[in-house]
């Protein structure tokens, strides 16, 4: 016989072969419609990992940087406020200290140095003030107060010789601005001159909160209030019209505070702003990275949905065929 | 011519239709197994002789198409090997990880990043610091994990050199006990094709382990020679040497050190790479694993290894030498003597400081004597400095284009994964071919609609030949009735 005869094994073998192709296929378009995922990433990716690296780093690094922007735009902002309220008691004091003249009764001097006195506490704890546990205005050294308690302040200033020694407004005014603005002062100034930062908001941007109870602004701020509270706890006594002239006169100082205050409240609002602009810019990229991980391993529900029904409808088909062809033999009819 | 030579001629008839239906039966009886060759009968008339007429069975012959057959066990080889090589790089892929899925190695490097930037953002949180240790735990412990697959990958492919080496040994020595059969039948005269048949299956069992080359030799013998002309069995079955090396094989055990055994065939050493005596199949692609392949992703872990660690040493460089902190978070656990880089992925881990539970060092140096301020975050934003600093490393078959950590590791990565899917193109191609040699080759097999009708034949057949025997019985006894 040499006529072409084709073995049973050989349409066995084929019909296995593609019934074990159709079933792998329904079993990855099902995982596929399941998981929005394609079931083999490595062929999908030819074997190149490099951008799905990217993109996944870039997912878990933004999600850091919005937990850093959160907090550190909430120091921010309670810093900020803590400036906002020494600007406006400040002002306030320096109306009331612009209308005296020293020809009144030393009990109204009395008087309105008690309101000084009073600011003057009022500053120091919004200075030591905390959030988050956190404190606001200590540098790097977050565990601390940024100043000692107010008393022991005013006690160490009007112990210091100079201040002790003065007999005129102008002298005790010098003092006390000396005092404050002496470097070395470790008595009132617990905290650390090294702002807080780097805090890292973006890829390649960090920000840094400068601003510190030693800054020179406030520290000025501080002087000016002190000298109220100074001639309240006793300064000057016994020249009423000392006294008197010497908080007239503050009024100016405190208004120059005033402007070095702006300043800094100006800084620390144009870091807020950069925060602001890098959470908006992080969202944008997270949005922009989901959509592109979808693009490089997603795939469409719509379209695996589709391929499963068909893979199924060839399958079916292969099994009536399969079944009939098995009747399809000469030892049947011969039967 | 006479009734006697008629009478002749119908039994020879006879005896011819009973080995076709032997034949057919056989062919029938085997019609599923795949090692079968399908059973022709051969007929010729007596035309010489002392009594002319009649057919004579010149022999049963085994339809195997020996070209097809050659060329199928070249696929079998092919595929073996690249079966051998996309396992075991589907094997590193999967180890290394899909990137963003937890475990990978990429996401380990991308943790370690958000949780230097978040303790940066509080740096007195103790909870904080501690998960930047653990995230660098994490990150040393997944590249010795890796580093650990690949060594035990080796040892696999080591132990079935082994086992293929025995089989190759074992089979060889049965083909040649089957070829000393085959003579005995021969030169008795008979034919034995289940021999034939058996030989086939053990030739076929070995094809994958080594390209086999069948040559016909006298009386149906035959000889078996790699694609390279090494003799396996020519006469006398090769014997191949190797000894396994049974135990958990590290980064330092390697082929060219001593400690794994290479080839010796007949007694002499043969080279084991892919154009050795014995190259081609999944023998060679087995030693292709264990001494090439493995051991450059092991050097490629190493050499990662060695950049991370470098990379904290000199994280606070740019600051002068009086004020540097001393930040090398990552140290070789053990450093060997003489010193190597050889095994270092799995030798990395992190300075005892932070083992022993002193995050706050993450933030004022390993070397600090006391806890500083704890908002200090310089020191912690120089460490993620140190992670996204690009750099190349000089060794591990890097490409010499400075990138940051998870640069690298991604480069790393697409090595292995570009080779796997080279490798798994490689195997489908391969395994198309051997599927369609296959079915060629099973055409030749045995169609049971075609033995049915050949069955038809023969009943009608035996039965005419039946009759002229009834026939002549008739006639001779008419003969002597009278």
């Amino acid at each position: 016989m040499s006529y072409l005869t084709v073995s049973d094994l050989v349409r066995t073998l084929q019909l296995r072969r593609q019934t074990g192709g159709l079933s792998a296929a329904i079993s990855r378009h099902s995982q596929e419609l399941t998981t929005g995922r394609t079931a083999n990433p490595t062929q999908t990716l030819r074997g190149d990992y490099t951008p799905l690296t990217g993109i996944e780093r870039s997912r878990t690094t933004l999600s850091a940087f919005a937990k850093t922007i959160t907090e550190t735009a909430l120091h921010a902002a309670a810093q900020q406020k803590v400036l906002d309220r020494l600007l406006t008691d400040t002002a306030e004091l320096a109306e009331k200290y612009l209308v005296i003249n020293p020809e009144m009764p030393p009990q109204i001097i009395d008087k309105i140095a008690a309101e000084g006195g009073a600011a003057f506490r009022t500053a120091v704890a919004a200075l030591n003030e905390q959030i988050a546990g956190r404190a606001l205005f200590s540098g790097t050294a977050t565990d601390r107060r940024a100043l000692a308690p107010a008393q022991d302040i005013l006690a160490a200033v009007l112990a210091d010789p100079a201040v002790a020694a003065a007999t005129t407004a102008a002298d005790l005014d010098q003092a006390i601005s000396d005092w404050f603005l002496d470097p070395g002062n470790g008595v009132a100034f617990l905290g650390e001159e090294r702002g807080m930062g780097p805090f890292a908001v973006a890829p390649g941007l960090s920000v840094n909160l400068d601003v510190t109870a030693r800054s020179a602004e406030i520290r000025a701020a501080l002087a000016r209030l002190a000298v109220g509270a100074a001639v309240d706890a006793g300064a000057l006594a016994g020249d009423p019209r000392e006294r008197a002239l010497a908080l007239r006169d503050n009024a100016a100082g405190l208004l120059n505070a005033r402007t070095g205050i702006v300043a800094l409240a100006g800084e620390l609002g144009g870091t807020e702003a950069r925060i602001e602009a890098a959470r908006i810019r992080n969202e944008a990229e997270l949005a922009a990275m989901e959509i592109a991980r979808t693009d490089l391993i997603g795939v469409d529900p719509f379209e695996a949905g589709v391929r499963l029904e068909e893979a199924i409808g060839r399958l079916d088909t292969l099994f009536t065929l399969t079944s009939r062809l098995q009747r399809l033999n000469l030892t049947e009819y011969l039967r | 011519m006479s009734l006697s030579s008629a009478l002749h001629s119908a039994v020879t008839g006879l005896t011819a239709v009973a080995r076709q239906a032997g034949a057919v039966s056989s062919n029938v009886a085997n019609s599923t197994n795949e090692n079968y060759g399908r059973r022709e009968v051969e007929l010729a008339a007596r035309a010489v002789g002392k009594n002319v007429g009649g057919v004579r069975v010149l022999g049963e012959v085994r339809m195997v198409d020996a070209g097809l057959l050659a060329d199928r066990r070249a696929a079998d080889a092919q595929l073996g090997a690249a079966a051998v090589t996309a396992q075991a790089l589907e094997w590193i892929d999967t180890a290394l990880g899909l990137p963003g899925e937890p475990g990978a190695l990429a996401s380990h490097v991308a943790d370690l990043e958000a949780a230097l930037t978040e303790a940066a953002s509080r740096p007195d949180a103790q909870i904080r610091l501690d998960a930047v240790v653990r995230s660098a735990g994490d990150l040393a412990g997944g590249i010795g994990r890796v580093a650990g697959e690949v060594q035990g990958l080796r040892a696999e492919a080591d132990r079935q050199i082994g086992l293929g080496v025995e089989r190759l040994n074992d089979t060889l020595a049965r083909i040649e006990q089957v070829n000393r059969a085959i003579l005995r039948e021969v030169t008795a005269g008979r034919q034995p094709n289940g021999l034939y048949d058996e030989r086939q299956k053990l030739v076929d069992e070995i094809a994958d382990l080594v390209p086999l080359r069948q040559m016909e030799r006298p009386l149906g013998q035959i000889a078996l020679y790699t694609d390279t002309g090494a003799i396996l069995l020519d006469g006398t079955a090769a014997r191949i040497g190797f000894s396994a090396f049974g135990g958990p094989i590290g980064p330092e055990t390697t082929l060219a050190g001593g400690a794994l055994s290479g080839l010796t065939l007949n007694g002499i050493p043969i080279s084991t790479g892919p154009g050795g005596p014995l190259g081609g199949g999944a023998l060679s692609a087995q030693f292709a694993l264990r001494d090439g392949t493995l051991p450059e992703v092991q050097g490629g872990l190493d050499a990662l290894a060695r950049d991370l660690i470098t990379r904290f040493e000199t994280a606070a460089d740019a600051l002068p030498p009086a004020e540097r902190p001393d930040l090398a978070i990552f140290i070789d656990g053990s450093p060997p003597v003489p010193a190597t880089d050889a095994g270092l992925a799995q030798r990395l881990t992190l300075a005892p400081a932070l083992l022993a539970g002193e995050s706050w060092r993450l933030r004022d140096g390993l070397d600090a004597i006391v806890q500083g301020p704890p908002g200090d975050a310089r020191n912690l934003a120089l460490l993620a400095g140190a992670l996204e600093a690009r750099t190349a490393p000089p060794t591990g078959g890097f490409s010499g284009t400075p990138r940051d950590v998870s640069g690298l590791a991604a480069e790393l990565q697409g090595r292995i994964g570009g080779a796997r899917i080279t490798a798994e193109g490689q195997l489908s191609f391969a395994r198309g071919q051997n599927t369609a040699l296959r079915d060629a080759q099973a055409r030749d097999g045995v169609n049971t609609d075609d033995e049915m009708q050949k069955l038809l034949l023969i009943e009608r057949a035996y039965a005419a030949n039946a009759r002229v025997i009834q026939a002549v019985d008739e006639m001779l006894r008419e003969l002597t009735r009278i």
